[in-house]
């Protein structure tokens, strides 16, 4: 939001979700109907910890990291797509899917650079977006999370 | 949403009952039994000639875990049929033009509701290793799928949860393409084959006064190899009632069941991919807002990230 005269997202999440602690769930007695509430309290503060979607940095680092593979393997080189670097997330995925699965159970050392390498960044990913959303863990099971 | 207005049914119930028993029935009572991501279940109170009948209402999900009422309807029907402790199955409705999704009606059986301990817990081993040794096909059980041995379920099962995160998500997963691929590398050869429940342990199964009334949630029950559900009770569904180490010594003492340190990995594998490939369902019907309940948002991601989290460190180690 870009006209100051006018609230950010960050502070309407903030105002839906103190709203919802502190004016609904004290005067609710329903379980489903609390349950629902905390998971939603949950998913409110949520929302505005997510950040920018970070889909085409990370498909960067991926292509930055297949190159780099591919440099050193010519077997992997010969599986980048056509139009390689030009390629769309999907594209990028379904390759980093193949190298993966063909690298199970091989212990030479382009399975264990692909292993090393790239897996490694999609663990990264992984635990980025896992420890944004991990709060909602307790959210589901019916608990609210420190502020 | 998951929360519909669920007095509304009311109407819709009765009609059907009274056309299935041909006789008036009015459903007098409905309220939510259970919370399940998968299937809502309702307890209905029906009078029929002066009497009331207690049915429960299992009602699909827009096809949340990829699993069919009409198995698990199949499945418990028969398994009832042979004395096993599951409730009795009624009618099961395949379209969506009454209620809106398939379901299937059952006999209530209550229980006990507080967390099973002490005896339960040895009663309950028992009765699960009965059904994995259930001469299935003597017992009239028709499954979707038919493997001849474990290591054709194992594989078939892989695809089928593989399959099921591919028709979900828009795009692939790379870290849960792998664990498919190594969990199709280390697949068990053999082992002891027979129905696996899917989804056991506390919460799916009612008890009263240390006796199993009856075992629950059928929607994940498959033939494939029964480690599946020794591991998936005691490391997902059970901790909440008894220590890991407590069912281990559990399933060795009524089951005879001994599994290696390798093969409780490669279960523990199996089920958190099972359950990872699961929960890509939820987002899915969540993200085409047919259900936007917070639910389904948490079990599509966090709940989603955790199982995936958890099973590539196995993988990695």
């Amino acid at each position: 939001m870009t006209d100051t005269r006018l609230p950010t997202d960050d502070q309407l999440w903030l105002c839906m979700s103190e709203t919802m602690r502190s004016v609904i769930l004290p005067r609710l007695d329903d379980p489903w109907a609390r349950a629902a509430l905390i998971r939603l309290i949950g998913l409110a503060e949520f929302a505005p910890k997510r950040g920018e979607d970070p889909s085409e940095q990370r498909t960067s680092e991926t292509i930055a990291c297949i190159d780099q593979l591919a440099s050193s393997y010519p077997d992997i080189a010969a599986q980048l797509p056509a139009g390689w670097p030009g390629v769309d997330q999907r594209q990028v995925l379904d390759l980093c899917s193949q190298l993966l699965a063909a690298s199970v159970g091989d212990e030479n050392e382009q399975a264990n650079a692909v292993r090393i390498q790239l897996k490694t960044l999609l663990k990264v990913h992984l635990t980025e977006d896992f420890t944004v959303s991990s709060p909602l863990i307790t959210s589901f099971a019916g608990g609210l999370n420190d502020r | 949403m998951t929360d519909n207005n669920i007095e509304s049914f009311i109407e819709p119930l009765s009609g059907y009952i009274s056309s299935k028993i041909e006789e008036v029935a009015r459903v007098t009572e409905v309220r939510r039994l259970a919370e399940g991501h998968s299937r809502q279940m309702l307890l209905i109170h029906v009078e029929v000639a002066g009497a009331v009948q207690r049915y429960v209402v299992r009602i699909e999900q827009d096809g949340i875990f990829g699993t069919s009422g009409a198995e698990e309807f199949r499945v418990m029907g028969a398994l009832h049929g042979v004395g096993f402790p599951v409730a009795q199955v009624r009618w099961l409705e395949n379209s969506r033009d009454l209620l809106g999704e398939p379901f299937f009606v059952m006999d209530f059986v209550d229980g006990d509701f507080d967390n099973p301990a002490g005896d339960t817990l040895k009663e309950f081993v028992t009765v699960l290793d009965q059904l994995h040794k259930l001469d299935w096909q003597n017992a009239g059980l028709d499954f979707d799928l038919k493997p001849e041995s474990v290591e054709e379920a194992t594989h078939l099962q892989i695809d089928r949860w593989a399959n099921i995160y591919r028709s979900a998500t828009p795009l692939p997963i790379p870290l849960l393409e792998e664990a498919a691929a190594w969990l199709h590398y280390h697949a068990p050869v053999s082992g002891p084959f027979g129905i696996v429940h899917g989804d056991p342990g506390p919460g799916n199964f009612v008890h009263d006064k240390g006796e199993i009334l009856a075992l629950t949630d059928f929607e994940f029950c498959h033939l494939g190899h029964v480690y599946e559900d020794w591991v998936f009770c005691a490391v997902m569904r059970g901790p909440r009632s008894l220590s890991t180490d407590g069912w281990i010594e559990l399933y060795q003492e009524l089951a005879d069941t001994k599994l290696t340190a390798e093969e409780w990995r490669y279960w523990q594998v199996f089920n958190l991919f099972k359950g990872s490939c699961a929960n890509t369902t939820s987002l899915r019907v969540f993200c085409a807002g047919k259900n936007p309940a917070p639910n389904l948002a948490i079990v599509g991601t966090a709940i989603h990230q955790n199982f995936l989290f958890q099973l590539t460190g196995l993988i990695s180690d």
